[in-house]
């Protein structure tokens, strides 16, 4: 048994958001450090990305929704498709990258993947930023505040959970991050993203919907552009998630005390 | 100095203390889905890091680990440092912890020095004001002030090693965990860290462990000499207990393991060591000594002798002389003088 006298030892919340927020510094740092455009990846990167995408798979759905201009439809959902699917898979990798300072030091692991959430979300701001200007400039846009706090915290909600799970399953088995890159492929296709849910059979739409992601990113789309939405899912998904979450890190933290020998 | 009865009373307080801790690792071959599935196909294998090991360091104590690869030093450290658990036993810490336990971990080679101060400063658990309070200490003790704006890739081993100790030193922390210390750092880098260890000592409890016989000597209050977790006497202490219980006039044989007394005995030579009397020793004789309750023999030459009040010495020094070879030797110490 390890004792540690009084609370010493452990850091303050203060602290550990800062270690956290550090973390977070050195995976944007690093992630294009010695490209010859350095930090305007960070710009480019997610637009690129969600523009072409978007742009290729608007013209298969052109006819589907009238309501707007396909291409901000498919831009709105990348913006959270790609912060959910990289913000997982990186957090599946995150504990074995930094194995050398977790087997060397004790500090609470989930602060390596908060920092990776932290530094993809600023890809999701980026994409956000984007959505808003390619709506206004085609005069769909509309704002919903409570609509989008909603369906951004029940997404880093979803993430969060998702990211523990993964990241603590990896490493005990190196199999969870193909595991997730396969899931991920799969949750792809089942969350209209590139396709409109009414493009769906009547008989799968309800299997969708019990996908978390599609009313989420519904949300997210709704908040942003003249879209119908329903708040109370998105409050409840907000409600589940806490309480999954709660649960989740009491697993994590039951999980990471083998980290240092399994890493 | 004004803080000595405070100094006095801390000195007191045990800031780490193992009771009865075992660890014992099972390395698993087969840590894959499949084998679980499958059923496993090769056996398991079962290493002790720590073995029934009690000791406990003091506020202003320095512990000394030694013993070969493999013999459980890492093993304890992260085990004091919270990183791994104990299977049986307990470990009992009382202080915030700044542990290097693999130098240059958690540095990141694509940051800058001082991006990686504040980085590993975090990861040690340190808070962002105090890093920036110790910046300063940090940067003039590792001796890379020129090269402070560069990524660390650019560094050399050495540097990124004064850089890694350097951080874990200056933390205000109570406790500090060195592995290997200073193993790669140079004579100069040596002398600070000696230096600037016994400056600190007394605001702190330090476990350290290295290959460095002169640093243990140097540096450590208590040296915990291991063999396979368990600090049990090793095959060199009973030799030694031998040597000390043979009569005066015999002789036995030894070989030479390092160089320090290049080029008049090399590593590999074997040597006829007679065990005679501490007072028959004269200046410019090599002798055959321990150092203290460490299990290794030193053949040196003696370059002096002074008297203290109880006991005499004489000051030896090995021939090729690097550094800090030079020792102090008693009755108590002494084996006998090479022929």
């Amino acid at each position: 048994m390890y004792k540690i006298r009084k609370s010493i030892g452990s850091l303050k919340l203060k602290d550990k958001f800062s270690t956290a927020l550090i973390f977070a510094k050195r995976d944007i740092k690093t992630r294009y450090a010695g490209s010859f455009l350095g930090t305007a990846w960070i710009v480019l990167y997610p637009m690129a990305m969600a523009t072409i995408t978007s742009l290729v798979f608007s013209i298969a759905f052109q006819k589907t929704i009238q309501e707007i201009p396909f291409f901000i439809y498919t831009l709105a959902g990348f913006a959270c498709w790609i912060f959910f699917t990289q913000s997982i898979s990186s957090s599946a990798r995150s504990l074995v990258q930094n194995r050398e300072i977790i087997i060397n030091n004790k500090i609470d692991t989930e602060l390596i993947i908060i920092g990776v959430l932290i530094s993809r979300s600023l890809d999701l701001l980026v994409t956000t930023l984007f959505v808003v200007i390619a709506s206004l400039t085609l005069h769909v846009f509309i704002f919903s505040l409570p609509t989008f706090i909603l369906s951004i915290l029940a997404l880093i909600l979803i993430v969060l959970i998702l990211s523990l799970l993964v990241a603590a399953g990896n490493a005990y088995f190196r199999d969870v991050q193909a595991l997730t890159d396969i899931f991920l492929n799969i949750v792809f296709y089942a969350t209209p993203i590139v396709y409109p849910l009414v493009a769906i059979p009547e008989k799968y739409r309800g299997l969708l919907t019990l996908n978390p992601l599609t009313s989420i990113i519904s949300g997210f789309r709704s908040a942003l552009l003249p879209l119908p939405t329903n708040v109370n899912y998105l409050m409840i998904a907000v409600i589940v998630e806490i309480l999954l979450l709660v649960f989740v890190y009491r697993l994590y933290k039951k999980l990471e005390r083998k980290f240092a020998e399994l890493l | 100095m004004p803080n000595y009865c405070k100094d006095m009373t801390q000195q007191k307080e045990t800031l780490i203390e193992f009771k009865n801790v075992t660890k014992r690792f099972v390395i698993k071959p087969n840590r894959q889905l499949r084998s679980y599935i499958l059923g496993k196909q090769k056996k398991d294998v079962s290493v002790y890091g720590a073995r029934n090991l009690n000791f406990s360091v003091k506020r202003g104590e320095i512990v000394g680990l030694y013993g070969p690869n493999g013999s459980g030093k890492s093993t304890i450290l992260r085990l004091a440092a919270g990183i791994l658990n104990p299977d049986m036993g307990n470990i009992m810490v009382g202080g915030s912890i700044a542990s290097v336990i693999e130098l240059g971990a958690g540095l990141h080679y694509e940051l800058t020095g001082e991006e990686n101060i504040y980085l590993y400063g975090t990861i040690l658990g340190i808070s962002q004001r105090d890093i920036y309070s110790n910046k300063e200490k940090i940067i003039s003790f590792s001796g890379i002030r020129k090269f402070i704006k560069i990524p660390i890739k650019h560094y050399s081993t050495g540097m990124r090693a004064r850089l890694a100790t350097a951080i874990a030193i200056f933390a205000n922390t109570d406790i500090l965990l060195l592995d290997e210390a200073i193993s790669v750092g140079d004579g100069d880098f040596r002398e600070k860290f000696i230096r600037t260890i016994k400056s600190i000592k007394n605001k702190k409890a330090i476990l350290f462990s290295t290959h460095d016989i002169g640093l243990l000597q140097h540096l450590s209050d208590t040296v915990l000499v291991l063999d396979h977790g368990s600090a049990q006497s090793t095959d060199n202490e009973i030799a030694i207990w031998r040597i000390q219980t043979l009569p005066f006039g015999t002789t036995f044989k030894g070989k030479v393991a390092s160089n320090s007394m290049y080029p008049t005995l090399k590593r590999g030579d074997v040597v006829k060591v007679n065990k005679s009397k501490f007072s028959a020793v004269k200046k410019g004789d090599i002798i055959a000594f321990k150092l203290g309750n460490i299990p290794e023999i030193v053949m040196h030459r003696v370059v002096d002798f002074y008297k203290d009040k109880e006991k005499s010495y004489c000051i030896t020094k090995g021939d090729s002389s690097i550094g800090f070879d030079v020792w102090k030797v008693t009755e108590d110490d002494y084996l006998g003088k090479v022929t």
